[in-house]
């Protein structure tokens, strides 16, 4: 967890983040640096990225590859700017690709938009 | 000297008494039984075995001390062979050392009858490093557990990832796994949320069924309705954890302590189930870092009410908005909208250069937080564009 004290967390942010997340303890630094990345690729500034990983510690303990797939699932459904996303609702990262997709079909089947459904991801909080 | 050597590292010397009498220790003298010892401990040592996993590995099968280092390096080989790391051929040996007595054939044959349920290869090394005990049972009792599972509903997916997260099923009985199924029927959780729980939270079927009653009767006493808990569990089923189950209730207080009201506290739970997951005294001090803001208790009851997600948040992220907010007179406004808070930061900002640049933001504030469809269609700049500073 080295990686989060150079990133600038502080001890009692990632000893909070250790509360609700136990299994933090057993994540690789490089499995860190690998989402940190993620995040980045898809517009996160450091501010953003210690937002989601102190509002859902969860996702340092997800599957960078699963979360790499809800990525993709999203910009395929039209997304842009995913990091106000994830900014605004960190725990939309605790999503499967399959689960987005089904929820968006969902929504598409009883009549929504696409549209309405950007908005209301990005507004209306699921988790 | 042998008995010496063996307290030294960690026998004990009732454990010493044992090996000593059972054959074929009590064939060798304690001179070529310290000799082996020696050799094997250094071995051991050298490959990252500790002493008190090599102590009881010695216990649990004594004529290892009578397998030539070079078999067991051949063991190790051929762990390696079948597509198990160094350490991981290790860890197995010295948490089943009864493998040693085990073919090549035996150890390539296992392996196969895995992938030939669906496991890659990857999950089956994976599946025989956590429980190498699965090296000994018998292909028709797993292949029974498996697909008991599909049987039951669960896709072939869920499945396996049920059966590599947690393979001790593999060696349950499948009355475990079904009473814990009935157990959660009885509670009020349909087919679709157990397999929903199950392939998330596959150890749940070895938690205590106790604890889980103890807290969901905590909850109905507390006000909240059988379908509120299950929506709760239903959408966080790491909830069911015993590291988390057994702090429900505590949860549930602190927030009546801080102001909320029990009705606010099922509203908010409902809605953001993951609250239960923050440690309280996380929640504490996020609630008084919102009243350091300036901000009276009532009023940071009506915020965090309306957007219980905050806190989760980061208070840097809720302060900048904050100082923001206030450097344009709107912090008050907020008291009763606090979802705003959570309105990505960059967003606002652009939007607020947008309608101050066009000389549209006089009276018209709430422009700042509609959403961006209603937003696009009343000044028709999207999001994406504002963003980039097109607009």
């Amino acid at each position: 967890m080295d990686v989060l004290i150079q990133y600038g967390f502080s001890i009692e942010e990632i000893q909070n983040m250790l509360d609700t997340n136990i299994m933090i303890e057993n994540v690789e630094d490089r499995d860190i640096l690998e989402l940190i990345d993620l995040l980045k690729g898809i517009g996160c500034q450091n501010e953003h990225i210690q937002n989601i990983f102190i509002c859902n510690p969860f996702c340092l303990t997800n599957s960078n590859l699963e979360m790499k797939e809800l990525i993709d699932q999203l910009y395929e459904i039209g997304f842009d700017s995913l990091y106000t996303l994830f900014d605004s609702n960190p725990y939309l990262l605790n999503i499967s690709a399959k689960e987005m997709d089904l929820f968006y079909h969902n929504m598409l089947q009883d009549g929504m938009t696409k549209e309405y459904f950007y908005d209301y991801l990005n507004y209306h909080f699921i988790y | 000297m042998l008995e010496e050597f063996m307290l030294s590292i960690g026998f004990d010397e009732k454990q010493i008494q044992r090996i000593q009498k059972i054959y074929p220790p009590r064939a060798y003298s304690p001179s070529t039984l310290l000799y082996n010892i020696r050799n094997l401990y250094n071995f051991f040592r050298r490959n990252g075995v500790h002493n008190s996993e090599f102590v009881e590995m010695i216990v649990t099968i004594p004529n290892i001390l009578f397998i030539s280092i070079e078999n067991i390096k051949t063991k190790i080989q051929e762990l390696k062979e079948v597509g198990f790391q160094r350490l991981d051929a290790f860890y197995i040996v010295k948490n089943y050392p009864y493998l040693l007595d085990f073919s090549y054939l035996v150890l390539k044959q296992k392996m196969d009858e895995f992938e030939s349920l669906g496991f890659r290869h990857d999950q089956v090394v994976q599946i025989m490093s956590k429980y190498p005990h699965l090296f000994r049972e018998d292909f028709s009792v797993f292949r029974k557990r498996f697909i008991f599972f599909l049987e039951y509903g669960y896709s072939l997916e869920e499945t396996i990832r049920i059966l590599v997260s947690s393979p001790e099923l593999f060696g349950s009985s499948l009355d475990l796994i079904q009473n814990k199924i009935l157990d959660f029927k009885n509670m009020g959780f349909q087919e679709k949320d157990i397999i929903r729980i199950t392939s998330i939270l596959p150890s749940i079927f070895f938690h205590d069924v106790n604890l889980l009653h103890k807290q969901f009767q905590y909850l109905l006493d507390f006000g909240y309705n059988e379908l509120d808990i299950i929506h709760v569990v239903q959408k966080i089923p790491i909830l069911l954890k015993e590291d988390y189950l057994g702090f429900i209730s505590n949860h549930v207080e602190c927030l009546v302590e801080l102001g909320f009201t029990k009705k606010d506290v099922i509203f908010m739970t409902c809605n953001n189930p993951y609250l239960f997951l923050y440690s309280t005294d996380n929640l504490i001090s996020k609630f008084n870092a919102m009243k350091e803001l300036g901000y009276r208790d009532k009023d940071v009851v009506s915020i965090l009410k309306d957007a219980p997600i905050l806190f989760g948040y980061d208070i840097h992220n809720i302060k900048k908005k904050y100082l923001f907010f206030q450097s344009i007179q709107l912090e008050h406004y907020l008291i009763a909208h606090g979802m705003f808070f959570t309105y990505n930061f960059d967003v606002i900002q652009a939007r607020y250069h947008y309608l101050s640049k066009n000389d549209s933001l006089k009276n018209h504030y709430h422009d700042l937080f509609l959403m961006d469809d209603d937003f696009y269609k009343k000044y028709h700049v999207k999001k994406r564009d504002l963003l980039k500073g097109d607009s």
